[in-house]
């Protein structure tokens, strides 16, 4: 049989075949269920502080203890607003294992052996800020039921006294069954930006335990002002992105794999509420402003540095010299073979 | 007993005659197909050629005929000068100039040496100096001023560099005096600036620490995957193909295999 628009033949078992696969196909179902959670005891809630930001409006919870001084996001004061009962309780919390001499230290480390870092930015640039927020996050686990398909092919090369010919074979991968996914965090705070707070990932669920309001004390956590529903969007792309790698790790020996389809259908989900801890650095450097955060449970410590246009001028210029000598001798070698 | 006298007699001289160097007295330089010459001016331009070959040790070789008969002016000289045998040294080294006269078409043909002494400058010369004779029918004139113009281009590369532009195939020619032109300076520099930047901005890289996650991979269950569908179904098969370059560029390629270089055109 050929198709009457690029001329190309099949096997009548080849599109009988892909016409049964290809009405195999479903749709996405990515559906969540909330796990219910509690709202704060009036016991807890004494114990527990609002503080807003008097400049960028953001919202932060303390311990009555914390008396938090300034917004973790914009280094303005903070005031005291009212006492809450009512929100969410949150269904875990992940404590700080790490303390702000760790962080002083992290920013150190962070900051060592980056040679394109201007060399006055280790003295001239002025800490104003490190905090130490529980930032929520929305927690998604699910089992997975996956199907998907990819277009395959593989390549060919040989040739003989008059011709160099190219066979590409072309192939519809099936790939389909099961993964399951634990924790999978959205940021909950549209304050705390996410790429950073995805910058700090991995976080380990083994150390979660429920949420108690001791674990306040000293620290600041964020009222999450980004809704389940919202978050779920991320929660899916994400492992719709894994979903995809895993299982074209089972198809070897192509050249090419291109996915045309992926449908995901999730079983037992939940999403949960959880506050994960950080350390936010807040510094400015010449007149902008630089946010690093650390990991308060693993010590992974990120944030953009400004990158020396001298140094790495200089550098490129040394690169340049190098590398013109040597594509200029290789030019000579082979004029002389 | 006579007769093995005469074969043994006529053996020897056979073998006699094998032993003389076979070319010189065997090729002529001057081969008028067309017979577009006088027997005068065919002695002379043999004497000529026959002079100039000596002197330089380069064929230079003269052919006029009636018609191509279907080949091209240069596969014609090619295959004339490869199967006479024509050429000196172990190379081969020789010019060979064909006048077709059915086709009005004339060639050049180098091989060996031949292919840069007579550069492009230098084959412009001998267009120059001899198809407004041929056009105008003078074949006599024609070929002598080939055979002056020749000896002269031969005698400027004895003295030093071949006469105009060098071409890239023998050891007389050295490459490296190219490379010292500025192009070849000024693009190292541009390839070297290039990949200069590249590699410095990777090495950039770790300047930036902030970015978005791009899947779940560390979310994944450990042991909760399970592939329960697997189906690879072969589809179709393309073949394309690219016909493959044998030959050396800026030269053809005769039946017997040699290298020529050379040039045609109408008169």
């Amino acid at each position: 049989m050929k198709c009457p628009y690029c001329d190309t033949e099949f096997e009548m078992e080849t599109l009988a075949a892909y016409d049964e696969s290809l009405s195999k196909d479903g749709s996405d179902q990515m559906d969540w269920e909330s796990v219910p959670t509690d709202t704060f005891t009036t016991e807890e809630a004494r114990g527990m502080r609002t503080y807003s930001c008097t400049s960028c409006g953001g919202q932060v919870l303390g311990d009555a203890s914390t008396g938090a001084a300034s917004c973790p996001y914009c280094s303005n004061p903070v005031v005291m607003t009212e006492q809450f009962a009512g929100d969410l309780r949150p269904n875990f919390i992940i404590p700080f294992k790490l303390d702000k001499k760790a962080a002083k230290e992290g920013l150190v480390r962070h900051l060592s052996k980056k040679r394109f870092l201007p060399k006055v930015f280790l003295t001239e640039n002025r800490l104003e800020e490190i905090r130490g927020v529980y930032v929520p996050f929305w927690l998604f686990d699910s089992e997975a039921e996956a199907n998907l398909r990819f277009r395959g092919t593989r390549v060919r090369h040989w040739q003989d006294s008059h011709y160099t010919y190219t066979k590409t074979s072309y192939y519809s991968v099936v790939r389909g069954g099961e993964i399951a996914f634990e924790g999978v965090p959205v940021d909950g705070s549209e304050k705390m930006p996410n790429d950073l707070m995805e910058s700090l990932e991995p976080y380990d669920m083994s150390d979660a335990v429920d949420f108690q309001t001791a674990y306040m004390a000293g620290y600041l956590a964020d009222k999450y002002d980004v809704s389940a529903e919202d978050s779920v969007e991320r929660a899916n792309q994400r492992i719709k992105t894994t979903v995809e790698t895993a299982f074209a790790r089972t198809a070897i020996g192509y050249t090419s794999l291109v996915p045309e389809q992926n449908h995901v259908h999730l079983k037992n989900s939940r999403v949960r509420y959880g506050l994960y801890p950080v350390w936010i650095l807040n510094s400015i450097y010449k007149d902008e402003k630089y946010t690093f955060a650390m990991n308060g449970q693993t010590g992974k410590f990120v944030g953009n540095l400004p990158v020396d246009k001298g140094i790495f001028w200089k550098y490129v210029a040394i690169g340049t010299l190098i590398a013109s000598v040597l594509i200029y001798g290789f030019a000579w070698l082979l004029m002389t073979m | 007993m006579k007769k093995q006298v005469t074969f043994y007699c006529t053996f020897f001289l056979l073998l006699a005659l094998c032993a003389l160097p076979m070319r010189a007295a065997v090729l002529p330089l001057m081969v008028d197909g067309a017979d577009l010459l006088t027997e005068t001016e065919e002695d002379e331009l043999s004497r000529s050629l026959l002079e100039i070959a000596q002197l330089y040790d380069c064929d230079v070789v003269v052919v006029t005929t009636d018609s191509l008969g279907g080949y091209s002016a240069r596969t014609y000289a090619e295959g004339f000068y490869d199967q006479s045998g024509y050429g000196r040294g172990e190379d081969y080294t020789g010019i060979l100039l064909l006048v077709s006269m059915t086709e009005r078409e004339w060639a050049f043909s180098t091989c060996g040496n031949a292919m840069s002494i007579f550069t492009s400058d230098g084959m412009d010369l001998l267009e120059e100096k001899i198809v407004p004779y041929l056009s105008s029918g003078d074949y006599g004139t024609a070929f002598l001023q080939f055979a002056d113009t020749c000896g002269w281009i031969l005698a400027e590369a004895e003295d030093g560099e071949p006469y105009g532009d060098g071409y890239d195939i023998y050891d007389g020619y050295d490459g490296r005096t190219d490379l010292l032109s500025a192009k070849w300076i000024v693009g190292s520099l541009i390839g070297g600036f290039v990949l200069s930047l590249i590699v410095v901005s990777i090495m950039a890289r770790d300047m930036k620490s902030v970015r978005y996650q791009t899947g779940a991979d560390s979310y994944e269950k450990e042991g909760s995957f399970v592939l329960t569908r697997q189906q690879d179904l072969f589809l179709y098969n393309q073949v394309t193909r690219v016909r493959r370059q044998t030959q050396q560029s800026g030269g053809g390629s005769s039946s017997s295999g040699r290298s020529h270089g050379g040039r045609s055109g109408r008169f």
